[in-house]
């Protein structure tokens, strides 16, 4: 199993151009690593529409690629996406779905279906071809140049190790430059960066 | 042969700049999806690259892929029925409604022709029990405005298929207050 700093921070080594698009208990970690401008935190709720909102702006990109950190709780709310990014074709999407096992941000309930659910194989079933399974930082280290190149869709479930993240809320008190604002104003200054940035070639 | 109303519609749409159509078919959007499925994903009739349909398994996922589409710089409306309005509420509050995404959101009116077959304006009355449980109405159509305006979102009915302002003005108005608006079709598309 890995911590969120032994996802997080080989993400954060490979990452280049890339969305970024975080929910839940990711959310701080990755925004005490990362400030880039193409970051965005769905977080002001809507639980288990953060891989919706994900393949939304990989839709409206498609030259730019899309790295969405989806937990497995929210996943669970909204497995019929998997299909919808499948048969969109979203070859831009690179889903992520962190195994806790638990609703970390309100004490570490467990899922449904906790330890005993096969994501990868969920995702299979819906039709996506590149699927990672990892469950240690080495798996990590050695997937992700692959994962973050080529045609997707591409799934990958990471076996996390348990966290203590607690709610999340978006204001100045926030450390993460993605939180202190409203979702609106984070809103404008994405799209706003996303129309500056050129997309890769 | 004069064009039907859904091709008259999804040349609007293109011409409105929009560029994705996000939803669900029901009986009464069925034309529309045809329209545009049968162009290859365009709207007839419209120089560019046209409207682009994305098909989603539930309304409240379709109304973040919105979201998501206006987030990366596209232009989405979207288009599902009253009844998926309803299973849609924390998807639009959260994502749409909270962002002040201009999204154009267009709502089939199930249970409206029924209501007023009877004499009764879904937009009336009150939600009482004898009212849900008819069995000769549909509960949907009297919760329908009531629901939008409880959620904050702007609408127009949209009654004459060949008139199609409440499309435009309400695409206008999102774009102005920097909202969700919703068109309400009380209407049959051929």
């Amino acid at each position: 199993m890995l911590t969120k700093e032994q996802l997080l921070l080989p993400l954060l080594r490979h990452r280049t151009h890339e969305v970024v698009i975080t929910c839940m208990s990711v959310t701080r970690p990755w925004g005490r690593l990362s400030s880039h401008e193409l970051d965005f935190a769905s977080a002001d709720s809507a639980m288990g529409h953060t891989a919706d909102l994900a393949l939304g702006v990989a839709l409206a990109q498609p030259r730019r690629k899309v790295i969405c950190l989806n937990g497995d709780g929210s996943m669970l709310m909204t497995l019929g996406t998997l299909v919808t990014a499948v048969e969109a074709r979203a070859t831009n999407l690179i889903l992520f779905v962190l195994e806790n096992g638990t609703y970390e941000i309100t004490g570490n309930q467990p899922i449904p279906g906790a330890g005993r659910v096969d994501f990868p194989g969920i995702a299979r079933a819906a039709g996506f071809s590149r699927i990672h399974a990892l469950s240690s930082p080495e798996d990590l280290e050695a997937a992700l140049p692959g994962i973050l190149s080529g045609v997707g869709p591409v799934f990958a479930s990471v076996r996390m190790e348990p966290g203590a993240e607690g709610p999340i809320s978006r204001s100045e008190r926030e450390e993460s430059r993605y939180l202190k604002t409203s979702l609106a104003h984070c809103s404008r200054e994405f799209r706003g960066a996303l129309a500056r940035l050129p997309a890769p070639a | 042969m004069a064009r039907s109303s859904a091709r008259t519609l999804a040349a609007l749409l293109a011409e409105l700049g929009i560029t994705h159509l996000v939803g669900l078919p029901d009986n009464t959007s069925a034309p529309l999806f045809s329209a545009l499925s049968e162009k290859g994903e365009s709207a007839e009739g419209t120089d560019g690259p046209g409207v682009r349909l994305v098909i989603v398994t539930r309304e409240g996922e379709g109304i973040a892929l919105a979201a998501g589409l206006w987030l990366g710089g596209a232009s989405p409306a979207v288009i599902i029925q009253n009844t998926g309005l309803l299973e849609s509420g924390d998807g639009l509050r959260g994502t749409a409604s909270r962002m002040g995404a201009p999204l154009l959101m267009l709502i089939t009116c199930r249970g409206y022709g029924k209501a007023r077959s009877m004499g009764i304006d879904p937009a009336a009355g009150f939600l009482d029990r004898d009212l849900l449980v008819r069995p000769d109405l549909d509960s949907v159509a009297h919760m329908t405005e009531q629901t939008l305006r409880a959620w904050g979102i702007p609408f127009l009915r949209w009654s004459d298929p060949g008139d199609l302002e409440p499309v435009r003005r309400s695409l206008a108005l999102a774009v102005a207050e920097e909202r969700p608006v919703a068109v309400l079709m009380d209407l049959v598309l051929s």
